[in-house]
């Protein structure tokens, strides 16, 4: 297509020969014959789905031991192709052996509901979770490469970590109201951030270090989301709702996110990890502090405003240009919620209305403007 | 050291998952096979498949507001002539128990589900509409009070079970009588 394109070029005295020829041979070296693809694709996708219909239909003639059998088999060869060719897979391209342990590591979860499936056997989903984890994370922290092997250990230790409380405090009620038991049980939900001073740690020091980035990101991300939402439960009086959502729980989740935090500073040298290591002890100090503010509008709202100024501000310091104007807007979106909560009636009058219109387009545009003028060059070290 | 650290992990997954298979496995063929009949059903479709969900109707067992977590089975297997809740264990030869950690919890002997394939779920299905038969699960009950459903089939109901069925509906509804409710509590 781009070939006629440049010999038209060419016929209107736009370019010269020589020009016509160097264009010919980049555009020859970068074909992407997208259409090629799409029937290749299309084709792969027919026959697979194909192959998993037909399984699918004759799942039960086929006997319970040959399922998992191949299924068990099909988690072998992956792992072995994973183990002898990953020098040369990465060679061709290192997204191969990402999906491939990603790929795995999936069917490895599903070889447990597999397994309930055949033997009849069922258990709270904490369990099977939480041995999926131990038997596949060392493959997942040894070969992953990008952003979904780190979701994968990430996400899988912060599912386990929420079934397992939810599993303890089964319709609000633990099995044992003692303590130490809540407290227990809201370190335990603190616990995956600690993947993150493993990020920090490995990422100068192994040949992937793109995946321990992702891991820091994402735990950092995962204290940050629980710091919003102690917030966001504080400000709708939600402490006290249940066993899990109470003090001492809150309380032990904060401290040990807010240690990790402090732990990270001297993990990870340098302004961005430094800035890491503020934002997640300023997250566990907010879910510690998330229980004063219960039920109370404005310190709830002004909890929320420092934890995201601080994430605002480290944004400022290490350069990260996306986090910092999230954190613009995250702020102005929550300030629009708190003149809801502050003059709820706005909404019952015309006059209230334009009020209200006025104001969050004046906060849109403050937002807007901070978001232009302060926001720092973004940094390629995020 | 990297070399048998990946090893280690290429290997772990592998071993533990066979291991966990083969637990499965000797679990499910061990103990002794009793037949409970069921009611109450309930097929259900989820991501793990299909499965039937059942509410257990332990012979002899009397109604009550007060869940037992542990049962005595009585009786000659497959048989189950009565179960009583002195299901303590050096007296009981047969208990069976509700564990914490399984799917319904403390729940475990009044709801049970058992997987099943989607033709079987669907034959299922109408037979468990017909209210002339009765369900009966066979599960598996081993010494430590642990069980696992492991079929269902059906029976047609006893002329006696039919009689006891229909019989509230013949009773005439008088406008001087306490509410139904009131008459149970009584």
């Amino acid at each position: 297509m781009s070939a006629r394109r440049i010999a038209h070029w060419h016929e209107a005295g736009i370019i010269d020969a020589a020009t016509r020829d160097r264009l010919l041979a980049y555009e020859d070296a970068h074909a992407r014959p997208l259409l090629l693809w799409a029937v290749w694709g299309i084709g792969a996708l027919a026959i697979g789905l194909g192959f998993v219909s037909v399984v699918a239909a004759n799942w039960e003639n086929i006997p319970g031991l040959v399922r998992l059998g191949v299924h068990l088999a099909l988690i072998a060869g992956l792992v072995g192709l994973v183990f002898f060719r990953e020098d040369r897979l990465v060679e061709g391209s290192p997204w191969s052996v990402e999906a491939l342990v990603f790929v795995t590591a999936a069917l490895g979860l599903t070889f447990f509901g597999h397994l309930g499936q055949v033997y009849q056997t069922s258990s709270p989903l904490w369990q099977p979770l939480a041995v999926w984890l131990a038997l596949f994370a060392p493959l997942l922290l040894l070969t992953g490469r990008s952003w979904p092997t780190a979701l994968a250990v990430v996400g899988g230790a912060v599912w386990t970590a929420w079934e397992y409380a939810s599993a303890m405090t089964g319709n609000g009620v633990p099995r044992n109201p003692g303590t130490f038991w809540l407290a227990w049980l809201g370190a335990a939900v603190a616990l995956p951030v600690t993947l993150a001073l493993a990020g920090g740690w490995m990422r100068a020091r192994s040949l992937r270090p793109d995946f321990w980035r992702r891991i820091e990101q994402l735990a950092l991300t995962y204290a940050v989301a629980l710091a919003s939402l102690a917030c966001a439960v504080a400000s709708g009086g939600g402490f006290g709702d249940s066993s899990l959502l109470a003090g001492t729980p809150s309380l032990a989740c904060g401290v040990v996110i807010a240690l990790a935090g402090i732990a990270h500073f001297a993990v990870r040298p340098g302004v961005s990890g430094q800035m890491a290591a503020a934002i997640i002890t300023e997250a566990g100090i907010t879910i510690a502090a998330a229980e004063w503010a219960n039920d109370r509008i404005v310190p709830a709202a002004l909890l929320f405003f420092v934890l995201w100024a601080g994430i605002a501000a480290a944004a400022l310091r290490a350069h990260w240009r996306g986090v910092f104007q999230l954190a613009v807007g995250v702020i102005a979106f929550r300030l629009v919620i708190l003149s809801f909560e502050l003059a709820a009636d706005l909404l019952t009058s015309g006059f209230g209305l334009i009020l209200s219109g006025l104001m969050i387009l004046g906060v849109a545009w403050v937002a807007v403007r901070v978001s232009k003028r302060f926001a720092p060059d973004a940094e390629p070290d995020t | 050291m990297i070399r048998a650290a990946r090893l280690l992990a290429a290997v772990l997954p592998l071993a533990g998952l066979a291991a966990l298979w083969a637990q499965s496995d000797r679990t499910y063929h061990s103990g002794t096979e009793w037949e409970v009949p069921i009611m109450g059903y309930d097929p259900r479709d989820y991501l793990r498949g299909h499965y039937v969900e059942f509410s257990y109707d332990w012979p002899g067992l009397p109604g009550s507001d007060i869940l037992p977590s542990a049962l005595c089975l009585e009786g000659a297997a497959p048989v189950i002539d009565r179960v009583t809740t002195h299901a303590a264990f050096p007296s009981c030869a047969h208990p069976v128990m509700a564990r914490a950690s399984d799917i319904y919890g403390l729940d475990g002997l009044f709801r049970g589900r058992l997987y099943l394939g989607q033709n079987r779920a669907e034959a299922l299905q109408s037979e468990l509409q017909d209210r002339d038969q009765r369900g009966i699960v066979t599960i598996r009950q081993r010494e430590d009070g642990s069980f696992t459903p492991i079929s269902i089939r059906f029976r047609p109901l006893t002329a006696a079970e039919k009689a006891e069925r229909d019989a509230p509906q013949d009773v005439p509804l008088s406008p001087f009588d306490p509410p139904a409710v009131m008459e149970s509590m009584r």
